[in-house]
């Protein structure tokens, strides 16, 4: 098995496009679109594209000292689980949103009857 | 005097049986109630202002366990003793109220369901109700040692202790086995009478069979996590 050569443009190639993507990510925090919490995540997923990027060539020894002939299977590999637990981790917050909707429906709904009863006990119509 | 026990009745779209449900709760029971209106998109909001019936308005649908448990913090901040859930079709019959109320005072259970099974009904549900609910009964027995012969049954009433519980967290959807793992794994003590079920007095079912299958996965799945943790 002999080590995948890397050529400098597709070296140069993938660093453009992860510091594109961390480009992006930072113009999105910037317009606020993302929220701090949101964002942390993101730039550490982002800087993280770009480190790989500029260190393909020694990803690629990585890979075939563990046994990856084509060191792209790796990458895809960890992004993949990166992903994953993103996806997780997003399932989450929605969740827990959720139950903050739930809790602020049900606020909701007992005030209305509240203010409802005492309107009802000082005689005032309801508009 | 007001009484302690709370009648809890979820309601959605329910306009066709809502108003007979009251009327025939007003005649056989002397406790307060409130009709959780979920969102409701029919006339059912309409009749409850109409015809003055005590009711709280969610501004959205959140499904029967969101309703149920906005009925159980009612029961919480009015301080109720005792709260009873009954369904707004009119299947759930009033007369029963009162066994169920005695059974849970006399019995020290945390919860008393009113069971279609517990002793012979005159209920004949179709055959593939019967056959969910005889597996639900089986797995509360494997799961959580308990046996409940209708698990699925809302028709029930449940102490101050309980309240406190759902109060703070109740499933969203399907809720009536899940819980009853929960309570098993508590260490809860759930009893059953008998009482007799009606048909329903208008709408339909909300449960098709697509929504069968979810909810035998959905209750199996997340009834074994209850009782495990």
């Amino acid at each position: 098995m002999e080590v995948l050569k890397i050529s400098g443009t597709v070296e140069w190639i993938t660093i453009l496009a992860t510091s594109l993507f961390l480009l992006q990510v930072i113009w999105l925090t910037a317009k606020n679109k993302l929220t701090d919490k949101q964002a942390f995540i993101w730039l550490l997923f982002a800087i993280g594209g770009v480190i790989v990027a500029f260190g393909l060539t020694y990803l690629n020894k990585l890979a075939f000292k563990i046994g990856i002939s084509y060191m792209p299977t790796l990458i895809f590999m960890l992004t993949f689980f990166l992903v994953l637990s993103l996806l997780v981790y997003h399932t989450i917050v929605i969740s827990r949103q959720e139950r903050h909707i739930k809790y602020l429906v049900q606020e909701i709904a007992y005030l209305s009857k509240q203010m409802d009863d005492l309107t009802k006990s000082m005689g005032i119509k309801k508009i | 005097m007001p009484s302690n026990v709370l009648i809890i009745i979820p309601a959605y779209n329910e306009e066709q049986s809502i108003l007979k449900t009251i009327t025939s709760l007003k005649k056989s029971s002397p406790y307060d109630y409130i009709v959780v209106n979920d969102g409701s998109i029919d006339q059912t909001q309409a009749i409850l202002k109409n015809e003055n019936i005590e009711s709280i308005t969610l501004p959205i649908n959140l499904g029967i366990g969101g309703a149920m448990q906005t009925g159980y913090k009612y029961a919480k901040r009015k301080n109720y003793d005792y709260a009873i859930q009954l369904d707004a079709d009119g299947q759930h019959d009033p007369s029963d109220l009162e066994a169920l109320v005695t059974a849970i005072q006399t019995t020290g259970a945390d919860m008393v369901i009113g069971s279609r099974f517990y002793e012979k009904t005159s209920y004949r549900g179709a055959i593939t109700r019967r056959a969910g609910i005889y597996y639900f009964y089986a797995l509360l027995k494997v799961i959580s040692g308990i046996r409940i012969t209708d698990p699925t049954s809302g028709y029930r009433i449940v102490n101050r202790r309980v309240i406190d519980l759902f109060e703070k967290d109740y499933p969203v959807d399907y809720p009536e086995v899940e819980v009853l793992a929960k309570l098993a794994k508590k260490g809860y003590k759930v009893h059953e009478i008998k009482v007799e079920m009606n048909d329903r007095q208008g709408g339909s079912s909300s449960i098709t069979h697509v929504k069968a299958f979810y909810y035998i996965i959905k209750v199996t799945f997340f009834s074994i996590i209850r009782s495990i943790f």
